[in-house]
């Protein structure tokens, strides 16, 4: 995980209560990573890091947006984020993408709820580029819509909006039951508003083919908990959170034979001695992840808090 | 020497009849029926569907027109089901992906498996034949001996064939 | 004879370039896949620095290209949907083509949406808008084919699979791109012996879909190809297949002139702006008589021929001449 960003924060919009827009530029001024649209950066806060959509154009860009909404009760990385000043540090994750614009569509149609705007305004964007055929339905609480203006002024007459629950229940409805074939769903809001879209869609036929959802949690791996590893030898490793099992071993001066660093290529597999693996990789399959005798350490870490292996 | 067919492009209803039950996720149907052996299917999926109504379909030519026009006019939620001979299936479902349809929209039975077209790789014509993947037929244009190939293409509705006696030397010429 | 005897020696820039494919003395299929932009030295120089590649056969290769897409233009497609990609592909190849050769090329960014695109190997200056067609001489995909020896495959990522939607493949070993175009990915390797049983093909297709913009990963494949001959697509079968009884009829010093190690060095990159992933396949050429001269490769070679399973062998093509072929190695071994 040595490819982290180093951003700043360049601005902060607070206009729309509750939501706070940052804008992150890389510290040293160089462009970005590009990215596709629907995608998200994990930003490291204190607690565990959060995954925000991506707002703005992913061509070559100069900045990063993110639209985080407040959660008091939350795991903290919104508190985090409302705490932020303009010119504070921000490390971020590279961009991933899991909810990008099928291209096959002949006609996109987007549902956000609330602050699920986000990748769905990434989504409009790209829209409008390539002059694929788009419509938006979003549904917001009352004086709480996140990127109205923004919306407003890149989907024209294309875009509808919804503050109360019974118009956007009939109109989705009426929606999704008058789409032609090529058509594609992609929904992004709170797990309810997505089930009931998913719903809505699947009783009117929907194939699951034609519908996409962005789940707001991090499907990218997370940092994971810190565990201790023993070698063969007796000595103990610290394994922190965010630094691989294999990066662990390779500070130590150990030699592991590896290639992809994602999982895949089979190549660092770790005979385990004692302590129980959590599987991460894509590698061994579910009997031999069940065996819990090894492991692919560039991914996958300690399920307890010590894992014993035989390097 | 052929692998497993599920472990190739080859789809297993290609292989040897078969009739799966209808979508009934689906909430407007079309059935495209060829030859007499498909009245049972399409007897067995109407009933299945109903009370939802279902438009069918006979054929009389590869049936791309029938299902351009209820195409045309259909909205997310159609279905296209497929029931006949290998030959027209096979080729109706590479017009229906060609016009953007989804795997999860299209049902497909065979009623029967004993022809397959085959694709000459050399020339590009389509030959169909009762040779089965394996074994070899003629090229119907270029007149080489074509191994049928245990490849298929979903967008062109073919098997794959290719040369089966290409290695041949008969001294320098 | 169908193969073209080479009349003269082989570059010297293809020799130290070449990359050669066996890190053991036992081949097998695996995920393969490594960073790229990383080089690796060879006993003879080095390769893999740059994700294209362009050496002393770029025009002829280029023009080789050419010609085939002539004969038969099936070997470029490009299904509708794929248009941004395309788009996508092209600004890519531009910028690494520039990273590689930055004393000859350099993409150039205008604002608005304009490019000046300049290789001064081929003499062009060419300037266009992203997403207007009507600002390039052809389709962008076809056109960066005019600028890149390598062949590109391109994969739409949709419905949980990866799609073989558009490229331009006129360099293939022993496949039909035109018969695959629109396949998902586990269609296109279905001939492929023990990809499937072996779980490697579910797993690269994994590794695929989660590659993100940015990185680029890269892998090695290789066969046995009888003359420097690029083109040895199904398609051309009838042409190329006789090669395989005659080269078991030629002497030594023909068989070891004749004979190629084929390398294809692939790349996959995620494009940014579609979400589309990028293929490439460079392909390198080097006689037997070439390989037989650095010891290493010699011996290495011979140990991964003669142990490889007779499926194997028989799907990459080389199982009627293979004993010949470790024969003629291990008579070179230095005494």
């Amino acid at each position: 995980m040595s490819d982290r960003i180093r951003l700043v924060v360049t601005a902060i919009d607070d206009d729309v209560p509750g939501i706070r827009t940052l804008t992150l530029a890389a510290a040293d001024g160089r462009v970005l990573p590009d990215f596709t649209p629907g995608s998200h950066v994990v930003l490291e806060c204190d607690g565990p890091a959060n995954a925000y959509s991506l707002t703005g154009d992913g061509t070559m860009p100069t900045t990063y947006s993110v639209s985080v909404l407040e959660v008091p009760a939350g795991a903290g990385g919104s508190r985090w984020v409302h705490g932020l000043a303009v010119g504070d540090p921000v490390i971020a994750l590279p961009p991933r993408s899991m909810f990008a614009p099928i291209l096959q569509g002949s006609r996109h149609v987007l549902v956000a709820g609330g602050i699920g705007i986000t990748p769905i305004l990434s989504h409009l964007r790209s829209a409008v580029r390539w002059g694929r055929e788009v419509e938006l339905l979003y549904a917001y609480r009352d004086g709480r819509g996140a990127h109205l203006d923004e919306v407003k002024e890149l989907a024209g007459d294309r875009a509808r909006f919804f503050t109360d629950r019974t118009s956007f229940a009939e109109s989705l409805a009426a929606t999704l039951a008058d789409q032609p074939i090529g058509a594609h769903l992609y929904t992004c809001g709170p797990a309810g508003f997505m089930d009931a879209v998913v719903e809505t869609a699947t009783a009117l036929g929907w194939p699951p083919s034609r519908i996409h959802l962005e789940h707001f949690g991090v499907e990218a791996l997370d940092p994971g908990e810190p565990f201790q590893a023993v070698l063969a030898d007796g000595r103990v490793l610290d394994v922190p959170s965010g630094v691989s099992l294999l990066e662990a071993l390779e500070g130590a001066g150990l030699d592991v034979p590896q290639l992809c660093r994602q999982g895949v290529c089979g190549e660092c597999r770790v005979t385990v001695r004692s302590g129980v693996p959590l599987h991460r990789d894509l590698f061994l399959s579910a009997e031999a992840k069940a065996a819990n005798d090894s492991l692919m350490c560039c991914v996958s870490r300690a399920e307890g808090d010590r894992l014993e292996i035989d390097l | 020497m052929s692998p497993p067919i599920e472990l190739t492009s080859v789809p297993s209803w290609a292989v040897a009849p078969s009739v799966p039950p209808a979508d009934l996720t689906g909430t407007t149907f079309s059935v495209f029926a060829f030859g007499d052996a498909a009245e049972q299917v399409v007897d067995a999926w109407v009933g299945a569907l109903a009370p939802s109504p279902v438009a069918v379909h006979h054929p009389s030519g590869t049936g791309a027109a029938d299902l351009d026009a209820d195409l045309a006019t259909a909205r997310v939620g159609w279905r296209a089901m497929l029931v006949g001979p290998l030959v027209e299936v096979l080729t109706l479902r590479a017009h229906a992906l060609a016009k953007g349809l989804a795997d999860d929209e299209i049902v497909v039975a065979t009623t029967s498996t004993s022809l397959r077209p085959v694709r000459c790789v050399h020339c590009a014509a389509d030959t169909v034949t009762t040779a089965g993947i394996g074994e070899t037929t003629t090229c119907v244009c270029c007149g080489l001996e074509l191994l049928v190939y245990h490849h298929v293409s979903r967008l062109q509705g073919v098997f794959l064939g290719f040369q089966v006696d290409a290695e041949r030397w008969e001294g320098p010429t | 004879m169908t193969a073209h005897l080479p009349t003269t020696e082989t570059a010297r820039d293809l020799i130290e370039g070449f990359a050669f494919p066996f890190p053991t003395d036992q081949y097998r299929y695996s995920t393969n896949v490594e960073p790229a932009r990383t080089p690796v030295v060879t006993p003879t120089g080095q390769w893999g620095d740059a994700v294209v590649d362009v050496d002393s056969e770029y025009r002829h290769e280029l023009a080789e290209r050419e010609r085939i897409l002539a004969a038969d233009p099936s070997r470029y497609a490009v299904l509708d949907h794929m248009r941004p990609a395309c788009w996508d592909t092209m600004i890519t190849l531009m910028r690494e083509l520039a990273l590689a050769r930055p004393d000859t090329m350099s993409l150039e960014a205008l604002g608005g949406g304009a490019f000046v695109w300049t290789n001064r190997l081929l003499d062009v200056e060419q300037r266009f808008t992203l997403a207007d067609e009507s600002t390039l001489p052809m389709e962008p995909l076809r056109y960066i084919a005019t600028q890149v020896q390598e062949d590109l495959v391109l994969l739409d990522q949709r419905d949980d699979d990866l799609w073989g939607d558009a490229g331009v493949v006129t360099f293939a070993a022993d496949w039909s791109f035109g018969f695959d175009v629109g396949m998902n990915f586990l269609e296109i390797h279905g001939p492929v012996p023990r990809l499937r049983q072996t779980g490697v093909i579910t797993r690269a297709r994994e590794f695929i879909m989660r590659l993100q913009p940015g990185q680029v990963y890269r892998r090695t494949n290789w066969t046995l190809t009888i003359g420097r001959r690029l083109d040895v697509s199904t398609e051309l079968y009838p042409e190329w297949g006789p090669d395989r009884p005659m080269i078991q009829t030629v002497d030594d010093e023909t068989f070891g002139r004749l004979v190629h190690l084929r390398t294809e060095v692939q790349h996959l990159l995620r494009l940014p702006e579609s979400g589309g992933v990028l293929f490439l396949s460079r392909t390198y050429l080097l006689p037997f008589a070439d390989l037989a001269t650095v010891e290493p490769w010699r011996a290495r070679t011979a140990a991964v021929l003669a142990d490889l399973p007779e499926d194997m062998a028989d799907y990459k093509g080389v199982i009627s001449y293979r004993d010949r072929a470790v024969a003629w190695l291990e008579a070179r071994a230095p005494s």
